[in-house]
């Protein structure tokens, strides 16, 4: 109940800016008489779906040899199959546009099913080793399907999947809180995040201007960020013999990407950009502070840097709020 | 509270609504305005990435100032003490300040103050007491637990802080678990709290922040009389345990019964309170307390392998939702017992893609080692993506 906008929808309603409908119509959901669970729906989906993967994976593991590899396959195929038939009984013709939103479901049960012949593949090349040593494409093959389901049926959990999948097939691990890029060596991996990053974001930009599903311009250029930043950070912090070359490159690419993202008015953008330039600027006054052994001067230098940057935050939000 | 802040934050609850409703295109343009209008807020509201980042520069300005501090000015505990002391009233003042400016009010250096002054008032107060006044036994971190309740129940209530809130009762709460009988003062104020703090949820007179607030305090109220009576923790002392002089003996029956019962029926209890009073923050604490009972459950009882478990409950939570969005689209007006899946306000666009994040985070197969020439899979683990190497 939000006592405030019930009596404002009062209010409003007498002086008439608040037409009727719909403003009884807003009264019951200011009242809480109407209340959506959409949220709750989505968040059992996602619960839904990581705990039925994960028996599934457990179950393949401990009794797959025993059922027999053809049977765990086949199963597999199977129950992605149903989920599928799910799906193509209830999208919505293909657009290169938004199509219109689905049930909350959907995108879920899509992500079952991608999740399935993930897992399907990699059985079937764990058992027959079809792919030998080159069995790190099969992810490959997963990030296509996936790249396929989420331009097909519109699915930006498809899509962040596939990314993700693409970005393992490179070695590179999307998750942050992990705190490493990946378990490779860590200079492939930097390149391999820093080439990914930079393809995810300029596929992005592409299929902005040629106006080809648009809206998930936030997933590339977000991932392909995280990546490209990523990978230029920790050449900053990781690279002794060419840190400074590295952070070079972050300091261009931070530049371009917190001017392109202030001029287009994108702030999670223009964050990351800025985030990324004062990390890499730390290492400089590592650098400046290696042989002077004071720590308050150090504290003092970051605090004031901090400070520059939040007058700069504070100046970049008055004039993208005043554009 | 300020009594103006108060005022704009009650404006800003309707402006926040107005926005909801044209998002919705319930509302055109123009009515938003003329409601923006009718309801002024003076204060600037960047967007949430903006206050995320001004928190984090603002913190990095803090601590740098207090590390420069600490490290030059500053000899043994007590100066350490006073120099706590002296930033977390400094920032006090600032957060005083900026509660004051329109301009700075809720750009999120605020709270970022607000939080430090808490922090270091708090610690300032534990080096004083455990560090140099050296109480005996375990009285000084007792003392100190005391007085971080008061401080973080003070800040919110200035402040308007939920966040502050739920660490000034975990204090409390922490410090009566240090008492004798801490268990039933766990249960009786956790749940007296939770009384009060329900009867303040639609309270007129408070503003929107101070009714989140009673909120959060409901919720945790009853998480504290959960904790209390779940099974796993009568039997375990989990609460006596925070005790310096806690000894183990056996449960007694009569509490591993009645804990028994709480912990199958409180979950159903919270779950149905927050369905019939159609308020979906209860719902969502029954439904995570069901959780918990559910783990309790699958401890002292292996009905089924792991493997069993996850997949049953993984499709009946699936079949549920699914059954669930269907039932409710399929009501006269998508909706049924004032219940809808519909979106109502929220930006959906938006929201398939935030999808994308947790998706990502959790279900991204394992990137692959470097080139291992001549590998041979087998061995490891399987889930999620499912695209990983290994079984």
């Amino acid at each position: 109940m939000q006592p405030e906008v019930i009596q404002a929808i009062g209010t409003l309603r007498e002086k008439g800016i608040l037409p009727d409908p719909p403003a009884s119509h807003l009264l019951r959901i200011a009242r809480g008489d109407l209340v959506s669970v959409r949220l709750e729906i989505r968040t059992l989906l996602y619960a839904g779906v990581l705990l039925l993967t994960t028996g599934i994976g457990l179950f393949v593991k401990e009794h797959g040899e025993r059922i027999g590899p053809g049977v765990v396959a086949a199963a597999l195929g199977l129950a992605a199959a149903a989920c599928f038939l799910h799906v193509v009984r209830h999208a919505a013709p293909f657009t290169w546009e938004k199509s219109p939103d689905p049930a909350a479901a959907f995108d879920y049960v899509l992500l079952l099913g991608l999740l399935l012949v993930a897992a399907d593949l990699a059985w079937i090349e764990v058992r027959l080793s079809v792919l030998g040593e080159n069995w790190p494409w099969h992810l490959l093959a997963v990030a296509l399907v996936c790249l396929a389901a989420a331009f097909r049926w519109d699915s930006a959990v498809a899509l962040g999947l596939s990314l993700s999948t693409f970005a393992a097939w490179r070695g590179v691990s999307v998750n942050v809180l992990k705190g490493a890029l990946g378990p490779g060596r860590p200079e492939e991996t930097r390149w391999n995040a820093v080439v990914c990053g930079l393809a995810f974001v300029a596929l992005g930009m592409a299929l902005v201007r040629a106006g080809k599903k648009a809206h998930f311009e936030e997933v590339w250029i977000n991932f392909g960020l995280l990546l490209l930043l990523g990978g230029l950070l920790s050449g900053v912090f990781g690279d002794r013999s060419l840190w400074g070359i590295w952070l070079a490159a972050l300091a261009a690419v931070s530049a371009v990407v917190i001017w392109r993202a202030y001029r287009a008015g994108k702030t999670l953008y223009f964050a990351e950009g800025v985030v990324a330039a004062y990390l890499g600027s730390l290492r400089l006054l590592f650098e400046a502070f290696r042989n002077v052994h004071s720590g308050s001067a150090f504290a003092l230098v970051v605090a004031g840097s901090a400070a520059g940057v939040l007058a700069l935050i504070v100046g970049a939000h008055r004039r993208m709020k005043a554009s | 509270m300020r009594s103006e802040t108060a005022a704009f934050e009650r404006a800003s609850a309707v402006r926040e609504a107005a926005h909801g409703w044209r998002t919705a295109g319930m509302i055109d343009g123009p009515t938003e305005e003329a409601i923006g209008t009718e309801y002024p807020d003076p204060r600037i509201r960047p967007s949430p990435v903006w206050r995320v980042l001004t928190f984090l520069f603002v913190t990095v300005i803090v601590l740098g100032v207090f590390i420069a501090l600490s490290l030059s000015a500053v000899h043994g505990l007590t100066g350490q003490a006073f120099i706590c002391l002296l930033a977390g009233v400094a920032l006090v003042a600032t957060t005083e300040l900026q509660e004051q400016a329109p301009s700075l009010a809720r750009r999120g250096g605020a709270g970022a103050t607000a939080f430090w002054a808490g922090a270091f008032l708090t610690a300032a107060a534990g080096l004083y007491f455990g560090e140099i006044l050296r109480l005996r036994g375990e009285t000084g971190f007792e003392i100190t637990l005391a007085v971080s309740a008061l401080l973080w129940g003070a800040a919110s209530w200035r402040w308007g802080s939920a966040i502050f809130a739920l660490f000034s009762s975990l204090s409390l709460f922490l410090l009566l678990a240090r008492q004798p009988y801490g268990r039933l003062l766990w249960i009786l104020l956790g749940a007296l709290l939770a009384v009060l703090s329900a009867r303040r949820l639609d309270e007129r007179s408070w503003s929107p922040l101070h009714r989140e607030t009673a909120a959060a305090l409901l919720v945790v109220g009853l998480a504290v009389v959960y904790a209390a009576t779940n099974f796993w923790s009568v039997e375990t002392w989990s609460i006596e345990r925070f005790r310096v002089d806690f000894t183990w003996t056996e449960p007694p029956r009569a509490a591993l019964a009645a804990a028994m019962i709480t912990t199958a029926l409180m979950p159903v209890a919270v779950l149905a309170w927050g369905i019939r009073a159609r308020r979906l923050f209860l719902a969502d604490t029954g439904a995570l307390v069901l959780i918990f009972s559910l783990v309790t459950l699958r401890h002292y009882v292996h009905i089924a392998p792991l493997w069993a478990i996850l997949s049953v409950l993984g499709a009946v939570v699936l079949g549920l939702a699914i059954g669930l969005e269907r039932w409710l689209s399929r009501g006269a007006g998508k909706e049924r017992g004032g219940f809808t899946a519909e979106p109502l306000f929220s930006d959906e666009t938006k929201a398939r893609l935030l999808q994308a994040i947790p998706v990502a985070a959790t279900l991204q197969p394992e990137a692959p080692p470097p080139s291992e020439k001549g590998f041979t899979p087998g061995g490891g683990s399987f889930g999620g993506g499912g695209a990983s190497d290994r079984f």
